[in-house]
């Protein structure tokens, strides 16, 4: 049996795995919930965060300063993808969204090849995140306990913003019935980009952050919007909280599997989700009709 | 859509497609006569993905299910044809290996099992839940097949060699493309047979709408459920195809974006045409093989083609062929009538 120490850093490992999991995942989720779009793209955009912050950090030195710039970056390209090619489209089967954003997908992972080669880059820890602090008699990368409390930040801000603001209201209100809130008199589509620069923002955060811990190569992008497609598909398409629980969840199953049967640390997200499909077929908190 | 296609053309046109299907087909029993060994691989190559693409045509175009998870029949009955054919450590497998003739019924009925069960597990929902589902099976393929090295090779792959079959030398490239030309075109026939035959019709209804093809009576579970199955069938053909061309198996095949190919020749070719994924697929090789030296990172140029495909031709390169496709200026007009929307 392991002792206290082992699981407490399995599970603190998991919540760090989580964290990034979530990152892409919300803005995923919230996409989908509010457009109805399945965006193929987004893992792009989290890779191209991971890129940005790389170069800024190898410029400037300061971590803090690529995790600042790159997602304003990144929200920039978001919000031209979407008001270019994803407006055209959103009158149209959904099926037409899945295939371009895979489409923009398979684009922004080729220039990436282009501008950065195809191996996978080094992105050093910073500085002050190096050391290794003991956490219940666990020695644990301080780096990752940046990561784990980041994430919480980034999370409760973005629920602060889905709850608290106007724009939090347009959100939640056009998941739950967009043509009622356009027949308001609301412009939708105006928070349709913004939601989609606020989503692709995040995601640019989680490559950020996710740059030191993991390696930054050109095909980071699709292997992690497989993930978070599964976080989301577990916690239920459109919620926010879904996507919060999903995320945590696959990160510990991650975690714990990759510990006691390292074979099939890949497989249990994709078992986990399974699962819960054929229990919750809307997923844990959502709706079983949104998705179709 | 271009299904009904038929009746566009009247009696004389008909005689002039069955000529125009013969003569095509004259064409491709001469090629490796001409072509060498580059050549007739290259269209093996090509009938390859054009059945892989056209199975899964038979999901997307007839019934319109979008299944992120086509690669698992593929790469499943690639492996199954292979561990067998070179009697892997599998309980109940020689260790000699058992023919070929005996391998290939062996690894279709491993395809039938497996798209039964994936498929009767995923049809119990829809959209984007099913696509994310068959993704999430075609995955789990991909990390056993990853994982169980001692059976599958695990990332270096499973070695094949193409075997004498009734004293025909398949190692021989052009006796192959002779075997692959023949499979894929009763392949292709069968599957268009398929789609005029009544059960494809009830499929087209229920691609166009599900909810009145169960008031109709039909059991849409079942018919979805059968037509999982048979597009995992003929995608199965295409992998044991695939492995016995390249002499090896890897996980690659059962990788999702594996998957995501049949969709882009589909897509690119015309959906729910069948004939769109030779298109299409014809397509996909050409435009790698003028531009693979030529153009630094070409998959962009494809990529390109792909988004203004999307968003200019949906119904593909048949449909441009038939007379169906939207202007720029439609989508102009889409993006323009967007902002006039949200302004008021």
């Amino acid at each position: 049996m392991a002792g206290v120490s082992t699981i407490v850093g399995i599970v603190l490992n998991g919540l760090a795995i989580g964290m990034l999991l979530l990152l892409v995942a919300s803005g995923l989720s919230l996409i989908f919930g509010l457009m109805g779009v399945v965006n193929f793209a987004h893992g792009s955009l989290y890779m191209f965060g991971a890129y940005f912050g790389l170069v800024v950090f190898d410029r400037t030195g300061v971590f803090v300063l690529a995790l600042l710039i790159a997602p304003f970056l990144v929200a920039g390209i978001g919000m031209v993808m979407e008001y270019l090619t994803l407006r055209p489209l959103y009158g149209r089967d959904p099926l037409y969204q899945i295939l371009l954003t895979f489409g923009i997908a398979l684009i922004l992972d080729e220039v990436v090849v282009l501008v950065w080669g195809p191996n996978a880059l080094s992105f050093a820890t910073p500085a002050w995140a190096g050391g290794v602090l003991n956490v219940a008699g666990a020695a644990f990368p301080a780096y990752r306990l940046f990561v784990i409390v980041l994430g919480a930040i980034v999370a409760a801000g973005v629920y602060l913003f889905l709850q608290r603001t106007r724009y939090g209201l347009v959100v939640r209100a056009g998941t739950a019935n967009r043509t009622m809130v356009e027949a308001s008199g609301i412009n939708v589509k105006r928070a349709f980009t913004v939601m989609f620069a606020v989503g692709a923002g995040m995601a640019a955060v989680g490559g950020v952050v996710a740059g030191p811990m993991l390696s930054v190569n050109p095909a980071m992008g699709l292997e992690t919007v497989i993930e978070a497609f599964v976080v989301v598909v577990i916690g239920g398409l459109g919620s926010f909280r879904g996507s919060v629980v999903g995320a945590l969840l696959a990160g510990l199953a991650q975690s714990f599997s990759s510990f006691y049967v390292p074979a099939a640390s890949s497989l249990v997200i994709f078992a986990l989700m399974v699962a819960v499909l054929l229990v919750r077929p809307g997923g844990l908190f959502g709706d079983p009709e949104a998705g179709h | 859509m271009a299904v009904g296609l038929g009746r566009r053309f009247d009696d004389n046109t008909r005689v002039m497609r069955w000529g125009l299907a013969i003569g095509v087909v004259a064409l491709f029993a001469l090629l490796p006569q001409v072509l060498g060994n580059y050549g007739t691989g290259l269209v093996v190559e090509f009938f390859v993905l054009l059945l892989f693409a056209a199975s899964y045509d038979l999901l997307i175009g007839y019934t319109g299910i979008i299944s992120f998870g086509h690669a698992l029949p593929y790469g499943v009955a690639a492996y199954a044809m292979g561990i067998v054919v070179a009697g892997r450590p599998l309980p109940g497998v020689p260790e000699a290996g058992v023919p070929l003739l005996v391998a290939t019924p062996i690894a279709l009925l491993a395809v039938i099992v497996v798209s039964a069960l994936t498929g009767w597990l995923a049809l119990r929902l829809s959209g984007v839940y099913f696509a994310m589902i068959t993704l999430a099976f075609s995955m789990v393929g991909y990390f056993v097949a990853f994982e169980s090295t001692g059976v599958t090779g695990g990332d270096n792959g499973l070695l094949i060699s193409r075997p004498e079959i009734l004293g025909y030398p398949l190692n021989d490239y052009v006796a192959f493309y002779y075997l692959v030309l023949w499979i894929v075109l009763g392949c292709f026939l069968a599957m268009r047979r398929l789609t005029c035959s009544p059960f494809g019709r009830v499929l087209v209804c229920i691609r166009e709408n599900e909810e009145r093809a169960r008031f109709l009576g039909y059991d849409t579970f079942r018919y979805k459920l059968a037509v999982f199955v048979v597009a995992g069938l003929f995608a199965g053909v295409a992998g044991v195809l695939q492995g016995l061309y390249l002499n090896i198996i890897t996980p690659d095949m059962l990788y999702w974006s594996t998957g995501g190919d049949a969709l882009l020749v589909t897509l690119i070719g015309g959906m729910g045409t069948l004939w769109g994924a030779a298109v299409g697929a014809a397509f996909l090789l050409g435009a790698r093989e003028l531009l693979t030296g030529i153009v630094e990172g070409w998959p962009i140029v494809l990529g390109v083609v792909y988004v203004l495909f999307v968003l200019f031709v949906p119904d593909g390169i048949a449909g441009l062929i038939v007379g169906h496709s939207r202007s720029v200026w439609d989508v102009i007009g889409d993006l323009q009538q967007g902002d006039v929307e949200a302004e008021d």
